[in-house]
């Protein structure tokens, strides 16, 4: 089974595909190659925003204080009487970040596009291992190997991250949605903005069934099984989370008792 | 001395380097992936603790310099320090507060401001401003692998401690040689040597984790959950002795607050 086959597999939800994969001993990195691929795929279009703004021509300086008012005057939503306090703070911050961006780099101005190009390598090759892609992968598949172990699944924790990798092969169209979002921006038509979230939903539900199914396969697990595995997950991640801020509070409220104990 | 006496010492052939680097690459890529071989093969080298030792060496020297080349590019491509200091500090002077302060704590807030900015700076810009800096940042060719090193014979003697009873046929440099493959995921680091922020959040100490929980499993050829146990002890314990440090700094530093400190 060579990359393509795979990755299609993976994006038609390919039961073959899956249980082919399964059975190697390198499960884990092809399933990465796939999120790899997705990954970069994704990040080359998603970094180009920030590597544009690294070469587009400031504004003026009176123009970024008065967008930086509008921004202020739109999300204000504190004291009234305080308004025009922060209001003098707007055009002092505003200035220094103008001030600071038009400072040349210490190699000259043309670094400024050794920059971007660095910036946008930078991010490229860092988006596959963010929290968006394998870190999800690794946290869900720890979590939910755990779980599925404890439910009778049968996958090696390799198994496991190798197939939910799949999981990530529907978010390469994510370069899709970042390019229909840089049109919008850069030509103001909503339309194409509008597109975006009905797109971002789309991945999202893709990637979860395909992450299900991956659970399935890897575990030898019914898809409802698998379900079952997920919600179970997710009541677990909120109890633990609960536990937390009840340990949390309790520790507080200690220090405040022994705060206001010790003789003075 | 002869010349026939003389030891020769012959320059590593590109073929012989090509060799290294791609053994280098299959462990790292075993490691990072969970391929049982790779965790069994540094297991069972002659010298487990050498193997284990130089692995993680190697990556501790990859990581510094790739920080030491990363400082060196936003050197070249970020404005002045001094240049971005002035500019803050002349915008913060001309807020309406700072008319109010008089001049003895006008020369305070510039004082406090200078001391913040050499502290942040390095952190914001990502290369050092200072000689001291600068140093630290050349030393890290040694400090990185010696702190990776240090703490792979810490976090392995915990292990040890717990794991042992499992399976006491295992030596501890049998057990140091796999967990040492478990630092694999550190050198992703690399690339922070582009301009961008620390953006792997979790990914890299959960990668870790997970490779530990493998290493741990094929050492003490043990369960899974035994090897998660062992695992998670030495950062359990490290997290109950940094809350009792905290307790009891606080215990200690109240009472004085509460007096007003020493007279």
């Amino acid at each position: 089974m060579n990359f393509q086959d795979l990755f299609v597999g993976a994006l038609s939800l390919n039961s073959k595909a899956f249980e082919a994969l399964r059975e190697r001993s390198d499960v884990f990195w092809r399933g990465f190659l796939v999120l790899l691929f997705a990954g970069i795929f994704a990040g080359v279009f998603g970094a180009l925003p920030e590597a544009i703004s690294h070469v587009t021509p400031l504004a003026t300086k009176d123009e970024v204080i008065q967008i930086a008012r509008g921004q202020f005057e739109n999300n204000y939503s504190g004291p009234a009487d305080l308004k025009p306090v922060y209001e003098e703070y707007v055009d002092n911050i505003a200035s220094a970040i103008y001030e600071v961006l038009s400072l040349p780099p210490r190699a000259g101005e043309g670094a400024r596009a050794v920059t971007a190009v660095l910036d946008w390598v930078g991010n490229v090759l860092a988006t596959p291992f963010t929290s968006r892609w394998i870190g999800g992968i690794l946290f869900l598949g720890l979590l939910f190997q755990l779980i599925a172990r404890w439910l009778g699944g049968r996958a090696s924790m390799a198994q496991m991250l190798g197939m939910t990798a799949l999981a990530t092969a529907p978010q390469i169209f994510w370069s899709l949605t970042s390019v229909l979002t840089l049109i919008s921006n850069v030509s103001n038509i909503a339309a194409f903005g509008a597109v975006v979230p009905a797109l971002n939903f789309v991945i999202m539900l893709w990637t979860a069934v395909i992450y299900v199914k991956a659970m399935a396969v890897a575990q030898k697990f019914t898809i409802w099984r698998s379900i079952g595995t997920v919600v179970l997950g997710g009541v677990v991640l909120i109890a633990a989370f609960i536990v937390f801020f009840i340990v949390l509070g309790a520790a507080v409220a200690a220090l405040v008792v022994v705060t206001a104990t010790v003789p003075k | 001395m002869s010349e026939q006496s003389m030891t020769r010492v012959r320059a590593p052939s590109a073929a012989t380097v090509r060799k290294q680097i791609e053994h280098f690459w299959e462990l790292w890529r075993g490691a990072m992936f969970l391929k049982r071989e790779i965790y069994t093969y540094e297991r069972d080298q002659k010298n487990p603790f050498g193997s284990g030792l130089l692995y993680i060496a190697v990556i501790g020297i990859l990581i510094a310099l790739a920080g030491i080349l990363g400082a060196g590019l936003r050197y070249a491509t970020l404005p002045n320090a001094d240049a971005i200091k002035n500019v803050l500090l002349t915008n913060v002077e001309a807020m309406p507060f700072f008319s109010t302060l008089d001049l003895n704590s006008q020369a305070q807030f510039e004082r406090t401001a200078n001391q913040l900015w050499s502290q942040v700076a390095p952190l914001v810009l990502g290369y050092p401003i200072s000689d001291t800096g600068f140093a630290q940042l050349i030393a890290s060719v040694v400090t990185t692998p010696l702190g990776l090193i240090i703490g792979w014979l810490l976090y392995g003697a915990l292990v040890h401690l717990i794991a042992r009873g499992w399976h006491p046929e295992t030596l501890f440099a049998e057990m140091l040689a796999p967990l040492a493959m478990a630092t694999s995921p550190a050198l992703l680091n690399v690339i922070l040597l582009f301009p961008i922020g620390g953006v792997f959040g979790l990914t890299i100490p959960l990668w870790t984790f997970i490779c530990n929980v493998f290493a741990i499993r094929i050492a003490y050829q043990t369960t899974s959950g035994r090897a998660i146990w062992a695992a998670l002890f030495p950062i359990l314990l490290l997290f109950i002795l940094l809350i009792v440090a905290i307790i009891l700094a606080l215990l200690l530093v109240l009472p004085v607050s509460r007096t007003g400190g020493p007279q």
